[in-house]
């Protein structure tokens, strides 16, 4: 579990953030890529949650069992990852060699890590191990990420799952595609592991602090999570969600754009490829929330909106 | 590594394992509740997308 945690993107991020660019914590692309780490395994698997939540009753607990399960994530992932990962890849490749892997967290991960097999004894083995798990914990991670658009598809278009999956499955191959065809020097695969993996799962933690601070209500959003909850939320959490929270991502997002959007720019108008990965993005971006917005159409043709009032509150009780 | 850097991973790495104990333990505390009426897995959870599947 150890093992498969340290190849997971968060171990990576943390080391990539901490080695990156020198480790130097003026520059505003160590900031966020050390909140995109943590990002990545709270705030951002919330994508996840929303989805699995919608699946409980209305007085299941979600407080402590969701606190459980991410502080053991946090615990197994970026403590015990960071602790192996950064260490051995500093000793085994060094800061010189390091710093010039740092820049891309599938870099570290694929490039730096085999270099630290390499000089080990029984490294083949161990490597073998290590990559192992990593292809067990990427299939469950991907099911899991996998799962809620399956579940989109078929509660939004009324697909059958048949058809759901297989939608998602050309998604999915349009993707993989794109990146396998521009595979030198990963540039396609760094361009968006970095525009998707830390910039916009940034851009999505900073909405929804937002939309639970200032749109949904700390007073309604404290009621709704204790509705059968095993322990109370203290108080203070709440100010720190509208308050502090949302003012510390925006601070370190303004100070990235201040300093490094500039220069991520010109590197991708230099390079071809990197430019194709954020039209990419772009185009997919915009088809999704096409479909979210015929989905919400469709939604309201239903009448399933007629069970919610103007404050969002269920007028009847939730299965 | 620095006094600090010794400092800051103990504090970071400690707060995190602190609240993970006390997870558990708020967990393993609960009284025991009719597994029947608690759980409510995929076994229970009909979304009805296989029915007509074809």
């Amino acid at each position: 579990m150890v093992s498969a945690s340290c190849g997971t993107p968060a171990a990576w991020g943390g080391v990539s953030a901490t080695a990156a660019i020198g480790g130097s914590l003026s520059n505003p692309q160590t900031w966020l890529a050390a909140s995109e780490a943590d990002i990545l395994q709270s705030v951002g698997r919330l994508r996840d949650h929303v989805n699995y939540a919608s699946y409980l009753k209305r007085n299941d607990d979600v407080v402590l069992s969701g606190l459980t399960s991410t502080s053991m994530n946090e615990f197994f992932e970026v403590c015990l990852g960071g602790l192996i990962t950064l260490p051995a890849a500093f000793m085994f490749i060094g800061p010189v060699l390091l710093s010039k892997y740092a820049g891309s967290t599938f870099s570290l991960g694929f490039i730096a890590l085999p270099g630290v097999f390499d000089k080990m004894p029984g490294g083949q083995f161990f490597g073998f191990i290590w990559f192992f798990m990593l292809f067990l914990a990427a299939i469950t991670s991907s099911i899991s990420m996998l799962q809620p658009v399956i579940a989109f598809f078929e509660e939004g278009f009324g697909l059958k799952r048949h058809a759901s999956a297989a939608i998602l499955g050309m998604l999915t191959a349009g993707g993989t595609g794109f990146v396998v065809y521009f595979s030198k020097e990963t540039l396609a695969l760094d361009t968006l592991d970095f525009w998707i993996g830390t910039f916009l799962i940034y851009v999505l933690a900073m909405l929804q602090t937002f939309v639970y601070g200032w749109i949904f209500g700390i007073e309604r959003g404290e009621a709704e999570a204790h509705v059968g909850a095993h322990i109370r939320i203290p108080r203070a959490v709440q100010y720190l969600l509208k308050y502090v929270t949302p003012v510390y991502l925006l601070v370190i997002f303004v100070a990235f754009c201040w300093t490094n959007l500039p220069g991520k720019i010109d590197e991708i108008l230099a390079k071809p490829v990197a430019l194709a990965s954020v039209i990419f993005i772009g185009v997919l971006l915009v088809f999704l929330m096409v479909l979210v917005r015929i989905a919400g159409i469709r939604w309201a043709k239903e009448g399933r909106y007629d069970r919610v009032d103007a404050q969002g509150e269920l007028l009847e009780e939730g299965v | 590594m620095t006094p600090l850097g010794w400092a800051i991973m103990v504090m970071s790495i400690g707060t995190v394992l602190t609240l993970l104990t006390f997870c558990l333990y708020k967990v393993f505390a609960l009284p025991q509740m009719d597994v029947e009426e608690s759980l409510h897995g995929p076994g229970n959870i009909d979304t009805e997308d296989t029915l007509d599947a074809d």
